[in-house]
């Protein structure tokens, strides 16, 4: 049974409409990520169900009950927000003490939770530092606790890694992931970096231009996109018009649609393989690039570009303008919708 | 290289020099028991004695901080109160909130002065009281000076992020506008309104203008006396320079106290 239902929801700023009739459910317990590109309307279906923004059309119901004109403050949802938002005026402690403040909790349990939701983000030291003194993650870890200490029924993450640097960001996924798995708290993630979507998240909510795109577990998002655009945003696929993969291929009618191929399910080599199941055809090597472990190929093939990845072994370097072999093997080639233009 | 720095080091000096000289030059003869000639004949501290016994200046340097204190005070809590609904309510009228606290800088003190006295003076409402007048004139005249200040400050601390923060831990935007955006901003709200309690505090022209007969501040004392014993008057001069620099550092300082903790 789904813990928050989304029905129907469409919102409009002026004249523009940002979100179009989203129909979503999340179940209990579980990390939803919204991804998308800037625009595409996953913070305001976010601040929508917080209670930010009002909805201007559907129903949005929580637990079983519908909260779409509860007020932000009844709704017990904790937000993390990308800026953090922390109290200057107030030291960690007392960031974390007003949301059970409010709640009129007494002294002696106000101490006990402020001191269990500091332990469990690593800031038991830090207690009395104002939010100037800290670093950008250890703001960000204060913030998730102060969004987590008044044990609210949904945690919300508005891109709360966006502005840490790339080696934090990576430990603080881990993180919250470890903390949401711990408190099993239901979590809707906002992000528009495809990597962190995949890490992080039980299911993966892509979004594109105020409607729902495709919903699924990372692996399912990844391995069978449903349109261009999924294949495009998530996983750097080649995304081929029919007649461009009858050029590639050269064979006619192969699939009367257009085609999507991972990169990494191509194999360059020097020689033909002659595979069975598999389409094989030759180009020019264009251009190399480096992404660590591995390289990546433009590689020519009849006058259209196609990116391959390769681990980075010796016998996988290929020179530019040398003549290669690709190899993939059909069932690798996905059809995929191309959206309307 | 080296010329280039001595020529910068000459004109600071210069420039100090031409500054500060009416200051020391004041300082000095508010001390001198007679100066005729090209020095002092002599130091006393007679004339700080007489004008700090003089119960008219001290008067005055009561009324002149009351009828400056309380229009900076009232002037900060409308544009507090009207930032508030404009970010919180009514984003679409910053524009217009912002043209409206800012038209009284283009207008000179002077002509403000009169304008408002040729409107209300037979008006018989509160307003035609002087003291209520000049508490508006000088009210108006901050305005453009404060909401600057205070509008910075909001936008500086992201008020509107902090107040959402707020409500979704259950505290209502009112209430959290008042207990952390507003001490978070207060640095900034203090500077802003010391820079306007200085102005208005130095200022004599409108207080003539307005109601000089019925409310005598330090500045107009100074002014009414200007030909009568000019020792006197330095020493007064000076006694309000060190009431304006030690107010300044006050808040300063203690402010500094608050940074440096919250940022160390």
């Amino acid at each position: 049974m789904s813990f928050i239902k989304f029905e129907n929801i469409s919102k409009s700023f002026d004249t523009l409409k940002v979100l179009k009739g989203i129909n979503l459910e999340v179940k209990e317990g579980e990390l939803l990520t919204l991804l998308g590109p800037s625009g595409c309307g996953k913070s305001t279906l976010l601040r929508c169900l917080a209670g930010l923004e009002e909805v201007g059309e559907g129903r949005i119901y929580l637990d079983g009950k519908d909260i779409t004109y509860v007020d932000a403050r009844q709704r017990r949802i904790g937000m993390v927000f990308q800026q953090y938002s922390l109290f200057p005026n107030m030291t960690v402690r007392k960031n974390l003490e007003f949301g059970l403040k409010i709640k009129k909790l007494p002294k002696d349990q106000i101490r006990k939770e402020v001191d269990e939701a500091l332990q469990m983000v690593g800031l038991t030291d830090k207690d009395n530092a104002y939010p100037g003194q800290l670093s950008g993650g250890q703001q960000q870890r204060v913030a998730l606790a102060r969004a987590i200490v008044v044990k609210p029924k949904v945690l919300l993450l508005d891109e709360p890694l966006s502005a840490i640097d790339a080696k934090l960001r990576k430990s603080l996924q881990t993180e919250i992931r470890r903390i949401q798995k711990e408190l099993n708290i239901t979590t809707i993630f906002v992000t528009h970096d495809q990597d962190e979507a995949m890490i992080m998240s039980d299911r993966i909510c892509l979004l594109k231009e105020g409607k729902l795109e495709q919903i699924g577990t990372p692996i399912e998002i990844y391995t069978e996109p449903k349109t261009t655009f999924a294949a495009g945003f998530i996983g750097n696929y080649n995304v081929f018009e029919h007649s461009e993969f009858e050029k590639i291929t050269g064979e006619k009618n192969v699939l009367p649609v257009s085609v999507a191929i991972r990169p990494e399910t191509i194999t360059i080599s020097k020689e033909k393989k002659e595979e069975a199941n598999a389409y094989e055809f030759k180009g020019k090597v264009v251009e190399s690039r480096s992404r660590g472990n591995v390289l990546r190929y433009v590689i020519d093939v009849n006058g259209i570009r196609i990116e391959a990845d390769a681990l980075f072994r010796s016998f996988s370097i290929f020179q530019d303008n040398c003549d290669v072999w690709l190899s993939v093997a059909k069932h690798d080639c996905l059809s995929v919708e191309r959206e309307a233009v | 290289m080296k010329g280039d720095k001595f020529l910068k080091g000459i004109w600071k000096v210069i420039v100090a020099v031409f500054l500060l000289l009416p200051l020391i030059v004041t300082f000095v003869y508010s001390f001198a028991e007679r100066w005729i000639y090209i020095l002092p004949e002599g130091f006393t501290l007679n004339y700080y004695i007489q004008t700090l016994t003089n119960e008219n200046f001290l008067l005055g340097i009561v009324r002149g901080l009351c009828i400056s204190i309380i229009p900076v005070v009232i002037t900060n809590v409308c544009i507090l109160s009207a930032l508030y609904l404009v970010i919180v309510h009514v984003p679409n009228l910053e524009k217009t909130v912002q043209i409206f606290c800012l038209i009284p800088s283009t207008v000179n003190g002077i002509i403000l002065a009169t304008s408002v006295l040729a409107t209300y003076a037979g008006s018989g409402t509160i307003f035609a009281n002087r003291i209520v007048m000049l508490s508006f004139i000088y009210c108006v005249f901050v305005m453009p000076m404060t909401y600057q200040g205070i509008r910075n400050s909001l936008y500086s601390v992201n008020t509107l992020g902090i107040l959402e923060a707020a409500e979704m831990l259950g505290s209502r935007k009112i209430r959290s506008y008042v207990t952390i955006v507003i001490p978070s901003i207060l640095p900034g709200l203090l500077n802003s309104a010391l820079m306007c309690l200085s102005a208005l505090f130095g200022d004599f022209a409108i207080i003539k203008i307005i109601a000089s007969s019925q409310y005598e501040t330090a500045q107009s004392y100074l002014y009414k006396n200007r030909h009568t014993d000019t020792q006197a008057l330095s020493a007064a001069v000076v006694i309000l320079l060190v009431i304006t620099l030690i107010m300044n550092y006050t808040v300063h300082r203690s402010q500094q106290i608050k940074n440096e903790k919250r940022s160390a």
